[in-house]
């Protein structure tokens, strides 16, 4: 097994991650920083500082350390030119003395020197490229949990807990993001045998389950975790799961942070438990000589493991007496007080810090304790629990005599130094989180966990407060980050489809989204139609011989009960209660302020019985209004969705009765089945409600059946029309055609201000109704007599066409705005729909539109621009 | 004939079709041994939108309960009209999950908590799943985990398409009515 590490082959060995391969093969420099470009190594080994991030298979910023290796994996470095070992870029830090802290804040002030220089900032101070996966964009996956205890963390105090909780009989979720449980024992090995008896102990219990790999990055409201899992399964790249869990046990533990020293972050300066990870689960040898640099016993574990492993340690000193590392690039020797040590391996056993991010994020508070030089979590919410570690009960006590140096890294992810830090403060800058945004310590990828404990002793000691006193910066969710992929989930959006869509598809549909719906806007059927010659075609089918739509994305709402009339006068403007059986009438409904919200049919099927249409986008709105202004009336009304039940179409055209009359026996002659009738009868082999209406102009009937004869209805209407020419046509003809009919869209030619009386349509308001919702608003706007705008039509001079949304202009000032505007075959003209104002809404007043950016001049009027008279309808 | 939301990746999938009370169904995708197989052992997914649906007002034996006055009353065809309710039939498209990794796809598709205790035999849910509004109804056959859900029938397809992505790693099988005959279904 191998994979490639910038065109070279790395072998692998089991349970290699790609930095123990790389480290094994004799890599050291696994990264260049962020501003100076200094060459990096291994820092810490447990995936949480910067120093081995590096590009995987085309994803940037890839922890080396904590990710498995794969054979055929393409590993390349990131940040520095032309390689690793030589960055050109590293000439940087000989310019430090002109990058102070918040240097950029100083010196682009102004807006324009900053555009110039911010992408070459962002070229030599980047993290990461995204490349191009050979592999395709990998899936992503979302899952959802639910358990009675979830256990944050798998080392000791874990699984004790887990092992507790699953003892009561409770669902137990353990997570853990390591490959294996057992926490700092698995490379400290200290009482392995008794771990591996409390694992099998856990695994052999039913109500406890264990997620290995998965890190949680974030405790959320309602006791809600957010989980990342690496691999899942072949094929998936990464599942975000959403666990839900009754009590939260956090053993997260604590880790090792780096001590403050000039040249702290050279090559070969590592924490101590990174070197154990290293010795103890790859069986890699570290180093040849060591300097450790420890309190007291504090480094007689790591001694004993550097030894074993054939590591000479050539001398341990106390943190108070390091002056120095020393060595260009890579460390070559360690300068105290009491000397200089010749060595390639420094090893910090650095202060630890409780890993309490969750439970500061679940609302707990961190104070911190002299005696034990840790921030520990106190005041937990209920049901949050804290085990082991992560209490930060040590008694380490913190070094306090960093210097003030410009290699003194207290910020390895931003390469922020101790000296920085005191500029920042003599800046003024001296609360903790301003500092922070000041000199962007703790924001770079570790996210706080390498640099906020040295961050906040240098501000605490600068500043002469207390530790409590400074306090800590804020714990954030998603920590850590989370890639926008897995936040995103499966490459699955959910579509609707009318029950025509295949056969839609065989005739050639170009698609039009309307929300989640698939309509067709204009139909290609020997792939060489475009969409101005199709959309001319089928408006002649409709206006010379015979059309067919589907129009089954309509929103459509059975309303029945003995009080379905009382409640449609209620919600919508117009009165519904005098509605004869068989009719059929246009309806608005407004809100408290009058303004339109939907529009649609009403069909009185029976006397308690009424068959609805709404917009395609406001079926769920309009439902949901049914029944807010149903509820605690205790009226007899049952509204049902019956959208997705039903096929619907509108066959339309001079033609429509002849295509019909060939399906059905019911009498479709105008004097028995008058425009706006609606009739239930069989269609074919199905029984259908068909309601004589024209939204596109002509006569037509809306025909709704049941879904499961889409298919077939729409098939046998096509082909009993082929002898008069029929044609299917799509939502861009049918908006032409209704355009020349001058009736609105809402939402298109109304806005969120528009009432009944500024879209023209004042005879749909019934003021003489005891009561609906809007009527006291448009009382006033009636008593008042002001209007804000009208909408009425226009036709243009010339074939030029403006965009939806092209300003009407009065004296160089804009006065308002087309809503619709297409060129219209019947007229020979451009026409369209505009707000105007008040005193413009007049038949022939002229009006000027701006076209391309030039004025053009309209004509007002407020008649239809095709059949005003309504006669073709009716025929 | 009817033909169900599902009949056009049903036709993909390879469907050999019979007759069903009126619905033209798929009988197998070609090995009906394998697909009790899947059945049994992992997941499979079957269409078995011809049941017969109404909402009711009130309360019938074996009804679902879907909120005040609006029970979902279920079955085979010929399934007589309740009294004052509305035949819903056409409206749902209803999607068949059964065997035991059923419960491990479903949470990849919905937020419910679909564990053994908060959704056992016989519950009736209503949720988000795969991004529209779902009836789940957990009916076990017999000892086998098997979950019906409900989805208007513009959603059908998308959500069938769903169920199929997410249960990819649990080798999920379309399975027809002979198999599901087989399972006593």
């Amino acid at each position: 097994m191998s994979f490639k590490f910038d065109g070279q082959d790395v072998p692998v060995q089991a349970g290699d991650t790609v930095a123990s391969a790389l480290y094994r093969s004799g890599q050291r420099i696994f990264s260049r920083s962020f501003k100076y470009h200094r060459p990096r190594g291994l820092l810490c080994c447990s995936g949480k500082c910067p120093n081995c991030m590096v590009n995987v298979d085309g994803s940037p910023n890839i922890r080396a350390c904590v990710t498995p290796a794969r054979n055929g994996m393409v590993v390349r470095h990131q940040n520095a030119w032309p390689s690793l070992d030589s960055d050109a870029l590293s000439i940087t830090q000989h310019f430090d003395f002109l990058m102070p802290a918040g240097w950029y804040y100083k010196v682009f002030t102004n807006p324009s020197t900053w555009h110039a220089v911010e992408p070459h900032i962002r070229k030599i101070a980047g993290l990461g490229e995204i490349f191009e996966n050979p592999q395709g964009i990998p899936d992503y996956e979302h899952a959802w949990m639910h358990t009675e205890t979830a256990v944050i963390g798998g080392g000791p105090a874990g699984i004790a807990a887990a092992l507790e909780a699953a003892a009561k009989g409770g669902e137990v979720v353990l997570v853990d993001d390591q490959p294996e449980l057992g926490g700092h024992l698995r490379y400290q090995k200290r009482n392995a045998s008794a771990l591996d008896d409390q694992i099998a102990a856990l695994r052999s219990q039913a109500n406890v389950r264990v997620l290995q790999r998965a890190s949680c990055f974030g405790l959320y409201e309602g006791n809600l975790l957010g989980l990342l899992l690496a691999n899942p399964h072949e094929g998936a790249a990464e599942r975000l799961i959403h666990l839900r869990a009754q009590e939260i046990v956090v053993a997260t533990g604590a880790y090792e942070t780096p001590l403050l020293f000039d040249n702290n972050d050279l090559v070969g300066v590592m924490l101590s438990t990174a070197a154990q990870r290293l010795i103890n689960v790859h069986a890699i040898v570290p180093g040849s000589r060591a300097v450790i640099i420890a309190h007291g016993s504090q480094g007689e574990d790591v001694n004993a493991d550097l030894r074993r492993a054939g590591v000479s340690v050539v001398a341990t000193v106390a943190p108070e007496d390091v002056v120095a590392a020393k060595g260009f690039g890579s460390v070559s020797g360690l300068k105290s007080k009491k000397g200089t040590f010749a060595c390639d391996l420094v090893v910090m056993c650095g202060p630890r810090v409780p890993d309490a991010g969750l439970l500061s994020q679940a609302g707990g508070k961190l104070a911190w304790s002299d005696a034990r030089g840790a921030f520990a979590p106190v005041n937990l919410p209920a049901n949050i629990f804290a085990v082991g570690d992560v209490l930060g009960e040590f008694s380490e006590p913190l070094p306090r005599n960093f210097p003030d140096s410009k290699r003194a890294f207290v910020c390895i992810c931003t390469d922020a130094t101790s000296r920085d830090l005191k500029q920042g403060i003599a800046d003024g800058f001296e609360q903790i989180e301003t500092l922070k945004r000041y000199t962007t310590t703790t924001m770079g990828p570790c996210q706080g966990r390498m640099c906020q404990l040295n961050a906040i002793s240098v501000c605490s000691r600068d500043t002469g407060r207390t530790m409590n006193q400074t306090g800590t910066t804020t714990s954030r969710p998603p920590n850590p980050g989370v890639t926008l992929g897995a936040l995103a989930g499966a490459k699955h959006h959910p579509i609707r489809r009318t029950p025509m869509h295949h056969a839609h598809d065989e005739l050639g549909a170009v698609w039009l989204d309307m929300s989640e719906w698939k309509r067709p806007r204009y139909y290609n059927p020997n792939g060489k139609t475009s969409e101005s010659e199709g959309v001319a075609a089928e408006y002649r089918a409709v206006r010379e011989r015979a059309g067919l739509i589907d129009v089954g994305t309509l929103g459509k709402l059975r309303v029945r009960g003995k009080d379905a009339a009382k409640l449609l006068d209620k919600v919508y403007t117009n009165r519904f209660s005098d509605l004869r059986p068989g009719r059929v009438r246009y309806a608005v409904i407004c809100d408290d302020a009058g303004t339109i919200l939907d529009d649609g049919t009403v069909s009185r099927i029976a006397e308690d019985s009424f068959f609805i249409t709404t917009t395609t986008g406001n079926l769920d709105f309009v439902h949901q209004w049914f029944d807010w202004w149903l509820a605690g009336t205790g009226w007899d009304v049952r509204v049902t969705n019956v959208t997705g039940g039903l096929a619907s179409v509108n066959l339309a055209g001079p033609k429509a009765r002849d295509v019909l009359r060939k399906l059905t026996d019911v009498d479709l002659d105008t004097k028995a089945f008058p425009y706006m009738a609606c009739r239930e009868a069989r269609v074919g082999e199905t029984s259908a409600v068909l309601l004589r209406i024209g939204f596109v102009g002509e006569t037509g009937w809306e025909i709704h059946y049941p879904a499961e004869y889409g298919e077939q209805l729409w098939k046998a209407l096509l082909e009993a029309g082929a002898e008069f020419g029929i044609l299917p046509f799509g939502v861009e003809a049918q908006r032409l055609l209704r355009l020349e009919k001058r009736h609105v869209i809402v939402g298109v030619d109304t806005d969120a201000l528009t009432n009944p009386y500024e879209a023209d349509m004042a005879w749909i308001a019934k003021l003489d109704k005891e009561d609906f919702i809007g009527k006291a608003a448009l009382s006033r706007a009636v008593a008042s007599g002001a209007l804000r705008e009208k909408l009425v039509g226009f036709i243009l001079e010339g074939k030029e066409i403006p965009e939806d949304g092209a300003p009407v202009v009065e004296d160089g000032i804009p006065v308002g705005r087309v809503t619709s505007s297409r060129y219209s075959p019947h007229r020979r003209a451009g026409i369209g729909l505009a707000f105007v104002p008040p005193e413009k809404a007049t038949e022939g007043a002229p009006i000027s539109v701006r076209v391309n950016g030039l004025l053009r001049t309209a004509t007002v009027t407020l008649e239809a621009f095709y059949d005003s008279e309504g006669a073709r309808l009716r025929q | 004939m009817k033909r169900s939301a599902l009949y056009h990746p049903h036709k993909i999938a390879g469907a050999l079709w019979a007759e069903r009370h009126g619905w033209e169904v798929a009988a197998s995708f070609g090995n009906v041994e394998r697909e009790l197989a899947h059945a049994r052992a992992g997941v499979a997914l079957s269409d078995i939108s011809y049941l017969r649906k109404f909402e009711s007002p009130a309360p019938r034996p074996g009804s679902w309960k879907l909120a005040e006055k609006r029970h979902l009353v279920m079955g085979e065809p010929p399934l007589e009209a309740p009294p004052g309710a509305l035949d819903i039939t056409s409206t749902y498209s209803v999607i068949l999950m059964t065997g035991p990794r059923s419960r491990d796809v479903l949470c990849k598709l919905t937020s419910m908590n679909v564990s053994d205790k908060a959704c056992g035999n016989l519950a009736c849910k209503q949720a988000s799943l795969a991004h529209a509004h779902s009836i789940v109804i957990r009916q076990d056959l017999g000892q086998l985990l098997a979950y019906k859900i409900l989805v208007t029938r513009d959603y059908a397809e998308s959500v069938w398409d769903s169920i199929l992505h997410a249960g990819h790693e649990f080798h999920i099988t379309p399975m027809g009515q002979d198999a599901l005959d087989g399972l006593g279904a």
